[in-house]
């Protein structure tokens, strides 16, 4: 859709071409976008920011998702199992039926477990690091003793319950994770919620059907520990996410290798702060001052190319205000500085600026947002982190006009 | 901001304190035995990490005895 560009925005740019104004990033075939802002390209669990359950999305490979596994217990338990046998689980029961609502090839767990630790599990399907989508019915007979609900868990990701869910087949819908591992965990849980059970479960009968999990694909941003995941600020409308400088960190679980060869293009992010940071850094951890990185210092837009040593070093000559739109861009011979899609002027602050780009820096083979991994040391910075675009053919003059502009409108800058 | 300046015994214990998941790196010998990874600003032998984070996360964790400094940020590139 076409947006007509009505705005105090206008002012800044009194030469946007309205005729093309693109308020779709994709238009511009980036080869890499994400963005804070879009709730469908940022993974948390329903229970809010707390869980800082955050994947963020490359949408430049779109926001599809691909099956990776559909429940079959027509005959058997399909890779189900209960690891401590305290349940008693079988395939092949059909006719569950329950407030007109019947079901087939459902998988029964009748529980022997006394007050111990109740679960079902799936291993193998899912891979760490990337970002899942699961759908489920789970009925629970109203005259258990005991069991009233479920929790999953991917990985060893944020638990998820659902208290209090019997009586029907209830739909789990959309359940998201980021697994740290390949198990996918369903837990029985009491009426207050508990996996470990204060009153002695045995016969308790739990039914499962229907899981379909997806993989969620562009999914190259995550981070498996939660202590060390950036801070979304809102479940349901975020506009950034934020590392701490001290231990955050979104890691690319993406191939570096179609970044790596990169010689020109744009690199386009938001300006948020002036405190020091690192909009995204391509690293060569094994090799001392390897590092292509897009940042902040000294209270400006930032660019670093090191390899085994400063090759070139460039930020802004003038102060830059914070909510700008940063735009790096290399032809292959001379590297660019463009705010709010205007050219300003660079300040060469070590090496030279001879255009050098990601492939100036050979071997890079990791990229992450906020930290920057190096041989001897890795430095966090407290990044503040709304949208980065990497492309690699650098936007013409109009593009960057109407790009900034999209990010303005978009974020609210 | 407050960090916690933890030792590695402190954080292993830490690990521990929070079921072996806040601070997981998912890293498990033969014996089975989990292996913190550092995920998080070393400082010669010590490992910081924020107290609010950790704090809101987990206030039932008595951090009286664990040492708290003031963060500052290194600049060395």
């Amino acid at each position: 859709m076409r947006t007509p560009f009505i705005d105090t925005h206008v002012f800044k740019h009194p030469n946007i071409p309205w005729g093309d104004f693109q308020d779709n990033p994709l238009n511009y075939s980036p080869d890499l976008l994400l963005d804070a802002s879009d709730v469908n390209a940022n993974i948390i669990d329903s229970s809010g920011v707390d869980d800082r359950n955050v994947a963020i999305i490359d949408q430049s490979l779109g926001m599809s998702e691909t099956n990776v596994y559909t429940q079959n217990t027509s005959l058997t338990v399909d890779g189900w199992n209960d690891g401590t046998n305290n349940m008693t689980i079988t395939g092949g029961n059909n006719g569950i039926s329950i407030g007109g609502v019947s079901k087939d090839n459902v998988l029964k767990g009748v529980c022997d477990a006394g007050t111990n630790l109740l679960k079902v599990f799936k291993n193998t399907f899912l891979t760490a690091s990337k970002s899942y989508s699961s759908d489920l019915y789970i009925y629970i007979p109203s005259d258990n003793n005991v069991i009233k609900g479920v929790a999953l868990q991917m990985g060893n990701a944020t638990v998820t319950s659902y208290n209090n869910i019997d009586g029907s087949w209830y739909l789990i819908e959309n359940y998201k994770g980021v697994p740290a591992n390949t198990k996918f965990n369903v837990f029985l849980t009491d009426a207050s919620g508990d996996s470990t059970p204060s009153l002695d479960c045995d016969g308790d009968i739990v039914y499962m059907a229907e899981v379909s999990t997806n993989s969620i694909n562009g999914s190259h941003f995550t981070q498996v520990t939660e202590a060390s995941r950036g801070l979304q600020d809102s479940a349901t409308a975020p506009t950034k996410i934020t590392y701490d400088g001290v231990a955050d960190f979104s890691d690319g679980s993406l191939s570096v290798a179609s970044f790596s060869g990169m010689d020109k293009g744009s690199i386009i992010g938001i300006f948020t702060s002036t405190a020091s940071q690192y909009y995204v850094a391509l690293t060569d951890p094994s090799v001392s001052d390897k590092y292509f990185a897009v940042g902040v210092s000294s209270s400006k837009p930032y660019l670093w190319v090191y390899e085994s040593g400063v090759v070139s070093q460039l930020t802004a000559t003038d102060p830059v205000d914070v909510g700008s739109v940063f735009e790096w861009s290399s032809n292959g011979s001379l590297t660019t500085l463009k705010i709010n899609g205007v050219s300003v002027d660079i300040t060469i602050v070590a090496g030279s600026n001879g255009g050098q780009w990601i492939s100036t820096v050979t071997s890079v083979d990791n990229m992450v947002i906020s930290r920057l991994e190096l041989l001897s040391t890795t430095i966090y910075r407290s990044t503040i982190f709304k949208h980065l675009m990497i492309r690699s053919t650098p936007l013409t003059d109009a593009e960057s006009l109407t790009y900034a502009n999209y990010l303005i409108s978009k974020h609210n800058l | 901001m407050k960090v916690f300046e933890l030792t590695y015994e402190q954080l292993q214990a830490l690990h521990i304190a929070t079921n072996h998941e806040f601070f997981k790196c998912g890293v498990e010998d033969e014996n089975g035995n989990d292996n913190v990874v550092p995920t998080m600003t070393q400082r010669g032998d010590k490992y910081l990490y924020g107290v609010d984070r950790f704090t809101q996360r987990f206030p039932e964790i008595d951090i009286s005895g664990l040492k708290q400094i003031t963060f500052v940020a290194e600049e060395t590139i």
